[in-house]
């Protein structure tokens, strides 16, 4: 395993680190993102296993993380971005790994990270949603649950269903 | 009409609406284990020959569109069992910004079954208990939703574009 992960690092020039048995993670700039994954994909990690999304609020960036899995070498790599949480436009990977254009559909719903490049962002799961993006840590749920949902007993209530009682 | 509510309640076809974990406690209700045909209740497959409509477990407010469009779609007369913590408060869901609380402000729960989840004895004790009341013509749900149709539409506007998603709006 640590053969490899030097391999990589003499091959590629990205300071890999391992963090655990088959675990490893790797920080590059936000403009160098398409070329490691080039780069990686080319050293046989071709498995895209998922991205996500980091909202780090007091630092102002969104942490992206993608997960690449190498089959032969069974290594779980991380490689992680930052960007500016005020403008967060990234460029897409999804023509580098196909299964990515759904992750950053999904990611763009969730934080409101948009994906230059990427020819399917429509939205994917939320019907009607006018507010900011849900997974966002700006976003009050308890708000929103307190504005959009009732959740204390009316007193003239219509219809009061019945209970199953034990006793 | 008693006579006619006396037979409705021996023979009750139920629309499982399987949204939460819940419909994994149905499987031993439906089959040999413990065998709610016993009690002459079937799974059915369509709202329209449907008796009951059993919701099992939290909706999103998805998921409610489709559950009042399905419910429209019954034959009265129509019972509505909540299933589980989610449906009675929200449960676990409670401050989810995607989930509903109460089923009861969108729908005319006839008999909250609670727990989290409610065993499959509680969701026999439950059916005996439906089936009992429908017999005596003490569940009546279906009757309030016609009497206070505005007040129902009223709070499901609140979550979503009522006329796109009801059966017959006007």
């Amino acid at each position: 395993m640590s053969d490899f992960i030097t391999r990589l690092k003499n091959i590629t020039g990205l300071n890999i680190h391992k963090e655990k048995l088959y675990q490893a993670s790797l920080k590059v700039d936000k403009e160098k993102i398409r070329k490691t994954l080039l780069d990686l994909k080319k050293e046989g990690f071709l498995q895209f296993t998922t991205l996500t999304c980091i909202d780090w609020i007091e630092e102002k960036t969104f942490q992206l993380v993608y997960h690449l899995w190498h089959r032969e070498e069974k290594l779980h790599l991380k490689v992680k971005i930052d960007i500016d949480r005020d403008a967060p436009i990234v460029e897409t990977v999804s023509d580098i790994y196909i299964v990515a254009q759904t992750y950053e559909r999904e990611v763009k719903e969730m934080f409101g990270v948009d994906f230059k490049g990427n020819k399917r962002l429509i939205p994917f799961i939320l019907e009607d949603w006018n507010e900011i993006p849900p997974m966002r840590r700006d976003f009050n749920t308890r708000e929103y649950v307190k504005d959009m949902y009732e959740t204390e007993d009316r007193t003239e209530e219509i219809f009061k269903p019945r209970w199953k009682k034990y006793d | 009409m008693s006579i006619l509510n006396k037979f409705r309640g021996k023979s009750l076809w139920m629309l499982h609406y399987c949204t939460g974990c819940g419909a994994i406690e149905m499987p031993p209700v439906m089959t040999s284990r413990y065998d709610m045909e016993r009690f002459g209740i079937i799974p059915m497959a369509t709202p329209r020959q449907a008796d009951i409509l059993l919701i099992t477990g939290y909706l999103a407010v998805k998921t409610l569109k489709r559950v009042i469009r399905t419910y429209e779609q019954m034959h009265s007369p129509k019972w509505v069992v909540g299933f589980g913590a989610c449906t009675v408060n929200g449960g676990m869901y409670w401050d989810s910004y995607a989930t509903i609380k109460k089923l009861e402000l969108y729908l005319p729960v006839d008999l909250y079954i609670a727990g989290c989840m409610p065993r499959p004895e509680a969701i026999m004790d439950a059916f005996i208990e439906l089936r009992k009341g429908i017999s005596s013509g003490k569940y009546e749900g279906w009757k309030k939703y016609i009497e206070n149709y505005d007040w129902y539409k009223k709070n499901q506007a609140k979550l979503f574009d009522v006329k796109k998603w009801s059966v017959n709006y006007e």
